[in-house]
């Protein structure tokens, strides 16, 4: 971990090396989260703890990450730029692959649909047809991520993330729809979102 | 300038979209524009409790793990309650007002104290107002 990497216009503030694809996972899991756990980016990233304590370790040793105790870390200004640089070059290509963006419009409706639904779902006490809703558009969106898998091969764990969330609120585990300390269907579909406009270098609108 | 909004003791200064349904929060108004100013506030979390997070957008995202730290509000200067930000904050049970339209200033400095009267689906917004003098400028008037 942190020497893998290759070689790239340097970012602001930082080294010329681009990060190593298991660097990468570990520290935009971080970055995603705004404040994560070893845990819980191994949960996520489906990388070893053992894996991803040392990248952590070594990061915050460097000043990249700040340690807040039992909730784990968050990501400092150099952290932020490598995972932007990295996203910067690995993902250069595909910002123009007409397919992607295709897929970004479509998902762009399907988000509204979303948000909305787990707004409805909040304010209805938890209604078993907008519990519905939900599941609906959250196996919408697994099925969506998994035809970017080819040309994103590591959005499969977003698939996987998904239906296990899923499954969990099937099994009656409502906390599964929305609470942001779990890795809920809102939870991951968040982050899927934000790693998404990431990859395409866009801002997020208001939702 | 008093007017038929204010409450005793507090001036109001706008209003907006409630997001959670919890009724009258007060605390100290600490703008929050950039990641670095949210990593500074969380490592005090007695103060986060106290503090009114304001923040220019419902896309500002980074202050997510404040919610989780319970501030005494959020008030956004836009985006609406059907929003990432507004499902977060309804888990939390965190009073937040988005695209708060403000009455007669600008912005709301750093250090204000500020009340939050979220009922309904209006929430306002109001400042506290020092016993016979303004704690703030009036519109119009000269500062200092």
């Amino acid at each position: 971990m942190f020497g893998g990497g290759t070689a790239s216009a340097p970012s602001r503030g930082s080294h010329c090396m681009m990060l190593a694809e298991s660097d990468f996972v570990v520290l935009n899991a971080v970055h995603l989260k705004k404040m994560a756990a070893v845990a819980q980016i191994a949960e996520v990233t489906e990388l070893a703890a053992d894996d991803v304590a040392r990248c952590i370790a070594t990061a915050t040793e460097k000043g990249w990450l700040m340690d807040m105790g039992a909730d784990g870390v968050m990501p400092l200004e150099e952290c932020i730029a490598q995972v932007t640089n990295h996203y910067r070059e690995a993902y250069a290509a595909l910002r123009s692959e007409a397919a992607l963006l295709d897929w970004y419009r479509n998902f762009e409706s399907l988000n509204q649909r979303f948000i909305a639904a787990v707004t409805e779902w909040q304010e209805s006490d938890g209604d078993e047809r907008r519990e519905r809703r939900v599941l609906q558009a959250g196996g919408r969106l697994a099925k969506d991520i998994a035809q970017l898998v080819p040309l994103i091969p590591r959005y499969a764990t977003y698939v996987r993330r998904l239906e296990r969330s899923m499954e969990r609120v099937d099994a009656g585990e409502s906390d599964f729809i929305c609470k942001p300390t779990v890795d809920s269907v809102h939870t991951v579909w968040f982050e899927f979102h934000e790693d998404i406009l990431a990859v395409l270098d866009r801002a997020r609108d208001t939702t | 300038m008093a007017n038929g909004n204010d409450i005793d003791g507090y001036r109001y200064i706008g209003s907006g979209y409630n997001v959670v349904p919890v009724g009258r929060h007060e605390g100290i108004a600490i703008n929050i524009t950039e990641p670095k100013q949210m990593i500074a506030l969380m490592t005090n979390p007695q103060k986060i409790k106290e503090t009114v997070v304001v923040t220019p957008g419902g896309t500002t995202t980074f202050v997510a793990p404040l919610l989780m730290k319970k501030p005494a509000g959020i008030i956004t200067y836009a985006g609406t309650p059907e929003s990432h930000l507004g499902i977060v904050g309804r888990n939390f049970r965190v009073p937040i007002i988005m695209t708060l339209k403000l009455e007669g200033m600008d912005s709301i400095p750093d250090g204000t104290r500020v009340l939050m009267q979220c009922d309904g689906k209006l929430g306002r917004v109001y400042v506290k107002v020092a016993t016979g003098a303004q704690s703030l400028p009036e519109p119009g008037s000269v500062l200092g």
